[in-house]
């Protein structure tokens, strides 16, 4: 097997798009590498297995012989930066353009547009079945951002007091419709874990299955969907 | 013996033999300070006095005379008397002896008035009108359009001084978007065809329909408020002075598209005239009320609805294309009191371009190549019909009524398909897309004049015009397949891919007006006092509907298969392509645009050297956007309301040292308004893959305050130098951004100010002053510069990249020069036409990302025309277009976001003219 980098995409939305604090997925192939997760706070050297970015090392929570999970230091530089990855025998090097945002929403799923990772008001995972109302505020998770008001530990968990906030407002649309956002930052105890409270819109056309696309920036995120009444 | 028929036509053709042992006088008389027409005019030809040679209330008159040079005598009450000699009158034509009447108390002008020549063609007619407006205006008559290579209206107004057209006919004055340019066709507003602009494409208006088209560049309370840059006044053809019916047929080729390969799309027998739009029309199967998608519709119910769409997602191609065509026939003529005259045009036009598309990107402070489509390509046959119908019939000389009518219907048949890098997947894509787009606008209405006599020559006008236009755009298809590594591409299911889409537009506008005006002469004070009112009551309804065809077992289906075969309805199953609706909540609404407007205004001479006319308009105005999901039973609908009432004071000083000066001076305040779409706060997208637009609620109307001078010297003839500078300054001007998503989002905003200045010159010479042997040659020329800043508000300084930037769309030189060669001898006459607009900006850049320019576009034409026959009757015609086949040519930053050329136009037409 040829062992090779063959693409480095936003962790959320696994678009080309990626900014410094975010999640990211290095695909490629990688012999030698054992299947292994990490866990919070997220060290740098996971199955030894390293990454840096811009020469600073980046916390790695997930690798097997064809992924590598990490997150782009929060101290990058925007601009076109090298990256490293070493494994037990190997070392890969490939660029890697840094943005200043890269909004990216999880998905729970592969279909088109994908369902959000969305927790509904009372915090249960918002599904066909289990849908949100109108007026409610809901809960959308992704990576990319951008800068926070407050410093950031690489890999360690957010604090919960005081919340770190994104420095730019977010602009959310549900079906649509420009949504009103209570709350754009980390989600405390998690690493690199962008929360945003939104208030579904209460138009009546916003109903059953709901596109919502986030932009940050001005740069845009993936589109999910999420289930309204 | 004769049937009755016969005898008609035997007494109809001795009655144009008749006609044709004499000739025809004709002219209109005009008030030298006011440039109103004057009524009652009495015209003695060679000293003989006749009741009825006298004008109408127009000022027209037409009158018979032997072949031979005559001399007219001009009278009327109040009015100096003017002489015209030498009028030469040719057997069966028409000789046109327009003239002024100046104020008995203004003795000054008498002498300057007696020397003048009757005026001999439209150019200068258009001239004299000019000279005599109270506002600053530009124009090009019927002789111009019809001697340019212009094919339609949009052309035709590049060459008038300070006018550029950008995209698809928009009218840019005086370095101002379309957003600050209306258009009116015969006195009346006219609704659009585009979903998101307010203005009217010009390129739907054939040339030879019209008859002329003023801009005016001023502002008087008489015209509606909200222009700035120019008021576009289109006039249809107007009622020859005696019978006329010619045709004409134009064939031609362009250098990249004729005879080479083609890709076009399936169709049906209508779609050559424009008129395809049934074929693709939306199946009846498909409920009208319900979204369709899994779990609101049964699976086998699914599964019917998207069989019930035909398999039809590949282009079809055409080994070489065929050239252009174009026909036209129009006619008219007077009997007694009634007027008639009807056109009938159609064209197909087939184009081709290739280009390179770049979308940038920014990382940081540096700007990068994102998406880069290497070969992108698209095919058009352009079907474009028009018709008009116009009629006058006079109650008397003081009484007449109008009826005017126009139609005109735009079709864009339209292949894409392009390949390269997308940033947005990070592969190779491909891209076939189909797309049928129909535009048509019906404008009729109903007109009176009214003199009265015996109510110190006062005059009422009213008119009453319902427009209607339609954008329908039936069954876009796009399919997009991603590069596998061993080169081959399968299909890609992004979300625009294997899509179906259909929008219908439909627009009116009622619009009843009315004034009422009386002259008055005091002294040397002479004038106009003038009131009047307008009611604009507008009309729109939207709707679209999105479908997509989503595959769910990859295992069942071929990817790699053609289109066709691919998207078959033995794959259109519930484990192969299902068909889901993504019609979003916000793709159908309705809108309303009320506008009552009333005026009062005064035109002043004082003596024969100053005028000043002046007046205050009220506009009170509404509009509200109602955006409703009708899918949705008990929806409730989103209203979007923007109310105001502004005034709109005008101010015009025209100081004529001499009948050939003019110095002019004029303030006023005018308006810009946000369309339907840019108050609507959602996203929208008219178009599959355009702009998505999001509207903002909180936008307020723009008042923009105006300041012109102008000087204008007419050497005679059609002979003009002017020199004019003008300053606009702008209050909250509406201000379109674009945010570098994946999905090209555009939005708008109220700037905190504007301001903008320039200077432009004209002239019109003939050569033969310069240098006898020159006498065959003649120039006009045309030069505007446009200097403008617009200012932002802090709490947009962080979003817009340019914090100092020029306003969207102005381009700083616009340049026109036309070389005219006329030998009356050989029966030729030539016309080479240099255009060049400098770079511009087209979009806004936002979050450090590069403004793009347009960058700057020279552009050659050149027109020979040759007549031949015993009456002229044949006419010959070749036209070479764009001959410098320049590049257009877009840039962002450092770097080319767009570039094509069109090639060049060939074209040779032949006009036969029956009489």
């Amino acid at each position: 097997m040829n062992a090779q980098i063959s693409s480095v995409r936003n962790g959320a939305s696994f678009g080309t798009e990626l900014a410094a604090g975010s999640w990211a997925t290095l695909f490629g192939t990688f012999p030698g590498v054992t299947q292994t997760v990490g866990q919070t706070p997220v060290g740098t050297n996971l199955a030894g297995v390293t990454l840096t970015v811009a020469n600073v090392s980046a916390p790695v929570y997930f690798v097997s012989t064809t992924q590598i999970n990490f997150i782009i230091p929060a101290g990058v530089a925007a601009g076109l930066q090298p990256l490293q990855v070493k494994t037990g025998s190997a070392t890969y090097d490939t660029n890697i353009r840094v943005l200043t945002a890269a909004p990216g929403i999880f998905t729970q799923d592969a279909a088109t547009p994908p369902k959000g990772a969305v927790l509904n008001q009372n915090f249960s995972l918002n599904t066909s079945t289990n849908v949100a109302l109108r007026g409610d505020t809901v809960q959308i998770y992704g990576t990319g951002p951008g800068a926070f008001k407050n410093a950031i530990t690489d890999g360690a968990g957010a604090p919960s007091s005081p919340l770190n906030q994104t420095k730019s407002t977010p602009q959310v649309f549900v079906g649509g419709v420009p949504a009103e956002v209570s709350f754009s930052g980390l989600a405390p105890n998690f690493a690199a874990l962008w929360q945003l409270n939104v208030k579904v819109p209460t138009q009546s056309f916003i109903t059953g299955r709901v596109p919502v696309v986030v932009f940050m920036d001005g740069v845009s995120s993936n589109e999910v969907a999420i289930f309204v009444q | 013996m004769f049937s009755k028929a016969g005898l008609f036509l035997l007494v109809a053709f001795a009655a144009i033999v008749s006609a044709q042992e004499t000739g025809t006088i004709s002219g209109s008389v005009y008030d030298g300070q006011t440039g109103r027409p004057i009524l009652g005019v009495k015209i003695a030809v060679d000293g003989v006095a006749n009741d009825k040679n006298t004008t109408d209330s127009d000022g027209l008159f037409k009158l018979l005379a032997a072949p031979g040079k005559h001399a007219l005598k001009f009278t009327a009450d109040n009015y100096q008397p003017v002489d015209i000699r030498e009028v030469e009158v040719l057997a069966g034509k028409v000789t046109e002896a327009s003239t002024l009447m100046t104020n008995q108390r203004l003795v000054t002008s008498i002498d300057v008035v007696e020397k003048m020549d009757a005026t001999a063609s439209t150019t200068e007619t258009m001239l004299m009108e000019r000279k005599l407006s109270s506002v600053v205006s530009d124009s090009i008559g019927h002789q111009e359009l019809s001697e340019s290579a212009a094919g339609d209206a949009a052309g035709a107004l590049e060459k008038v001084t300070g006018v550029s057209v950008v995209g698809d006919g928009f009218v840019y004055v005086r370095g101002l978007g379309e957003r600050y340019s209306a258009t009116q066709l015969n006195g009346a507003v006219i609704p659009t065809t585009e979903p998101e602009k307010r203005v009217v494409p010009l390129d739907l208006f054939p040339s030879s329909m019209i008859d002329n088209i003023k801009i005016a560049k001023t502002y008087a309370a008489d015209l509606p408020a909200e222009f700035s840059g120019g008021l576009v006044q289109i006039q249809s053809m107007e009622f020859p002075s005696k019978a006329h019916l010619s045709v004409s047929v134009k064939g031609g080729f362009n250098t990249q598209t004729t005879g080479s390969p083609f890709l076009t799309s399936p169709g049906d027998s209508g779609d050559f005239f424009g008129f395809g739009g049934g074929y693709r029309a939306l199946p009846a199967l498909i409920p009208e009320n319900q979204r369709l998608f899994q779990g609101n519709v049964a699976p086998d119910q699914l599964q019917a609805y998207g069989r019930a769409f035909p398999t039809n997602w590949e282009p079809t191609y055409i080994n070489k294309q065929r050239p252009a065509a174009d026909w036209s026939i129009n006619g008219g003529n007077t009997w007694g009191k009634l007027g008639l005259v009807s056109a009938l045009t159609f064209s197909n036009k087939p184009s081709y371009h290739n280009e390179t598309q770049r979308y940038i990107r920014q990382d940081g402070n540096t700007p990068y190549i994102f998406t880069e489509y290497n070969d992108f390509r698209e095919y058009t046959e352009n079907a474009r019909l028009g018709a008009v119908l116009n009629g006058a019939y006079r109650l008397s000389s003081s009484h007449k009524l109008l009826f005017k009518s126009m139609y005109t219907h735009d079709t864009d048949k339209n292949t894409r398909e392009f390949s390269g890098a997308d940033g947005g997947t990070g592969t190779n894509l491909q891209s076939q897309r189909l797309r049928y787009v129909q535009r048509s606008l019906f404008s009729s209405g109903v007109e009176g004049d009214h003199s009265f006599a015996n109510l110190l020559n006062s005059v009422v006008h009213w008119q009453f015009t319902f427009s209607s236009s339609g954008r329908n755009e039936p069954d876009l298809r796009e399919v997009f397949r991603g590069q596998l590594p061993n080169g081959d591409y399968q299909f890609a299911a992004l979300g625009s891919s294997a899509v179906r889409f259909y929008s219908n537009l439909k627009d009116k506008i009622y619009e009843p007006q009315g004034d009422y005006s009386i002259p008055f002469f005091k002294g040397s004070v002479t004038g106009l006092f003038k009131v009047g009112v307008r009611t604009t009551i507008r009309r729109r309804d939207f709707q679209a509907r999105r479908f997509r065809y989503i595959p769910q077992q990859l295992s069942t289906l071929n990817l790699l298969l053609p289109s066709n075969q691919l998207l078959a309805p033995a794959n259109i199953r519930p484990s192969g392509f299902q068909l889901v609706e993504f019609t979003r909540g916000t793709d159908t609404y309705t809108a309303t645009g009320d506008i009552y407007a009333g005026y009062a205004m005064v035109d002043l001479n004082f003596g024969s050297k100053w005028r000043l006319s002046g007046g205050l308009r009220i506009e009170d105005s509404k509009q509200e956007v109602l955006t409703i999901d009708n899918q949705i039973p008990g929806s409730i609908p989103v209203r979007a309301f923007l109310q105001n009432r502004d005034p709109a004071p005008a101010v015009n000083l025209v100081y004529a040292p001499s009948l050939k000066h003019n110095l002019r001076a004029s303030y006023s305040r005018t308006l810009s308004r946000p369309d339907f779409r840019e108050l609507s706060p959602f996203d929208f997208n008219n178009v599959l893959g355009g702009f998505v637009t999001v509207g903002n609620a909180n936008l307020k109307r723009a008042t923009i305050n105006n300041y012109d001078f102008r000087w204008e010297f007419f050497p005679g003839g059609n002979q003009l130098i002017a020199a004019s500078f003008f300053l606009k300054k702008f209050n909250s001007p509406i201000e379109s951004t674009i945010l570098p998503s994946n999905d090209l989002r555009q939005s708008f905003i109220n700037a905190k100010g504007a301001r903008n200045f320039g200077v432009e010159l004209e002239m019109r010479q003939d050569l033969k002053a310069l240098w006898a042997p020159l006498k065959e040659f003649s120039v006009s020329s045309n030069f505007t510069f446009v200097d403008s800043n617009i200012q932002i508000k802090p709490e947009d300084a962080a979003i817009l990249t340019s914090q100092n930037r020029p306003l969207l769309g102005q381009s700083r030189y616009i340049y026109n020069g036309t070389l005219q060669w006329a030998r009356p001898r050989w029966r030729s006459d030539a016309r080479v036409m240099a255009g060049y607009v400098s770079r511009r900006i087209t979009d806004v850049g936002t979050f450090r990302l590069p403004d793009i320019y347009q960058e700057a576009t020279p552009n050659i034409d050149v027109v020979y025309q040759y007549t031949h026959g015993e009456r002229n009757q044949w006419t010959y015609r070749v036209e070479g277009e764009n001959l410098t086949n320049t590049d257009f040519r877009w840039t962002q930053g450092p770097f080319t976001q767009r570039q094509y050329v069109l090639g060049r136009t060939f074209q040779v037409g032949l006009t036969y003219t029956f009489f």
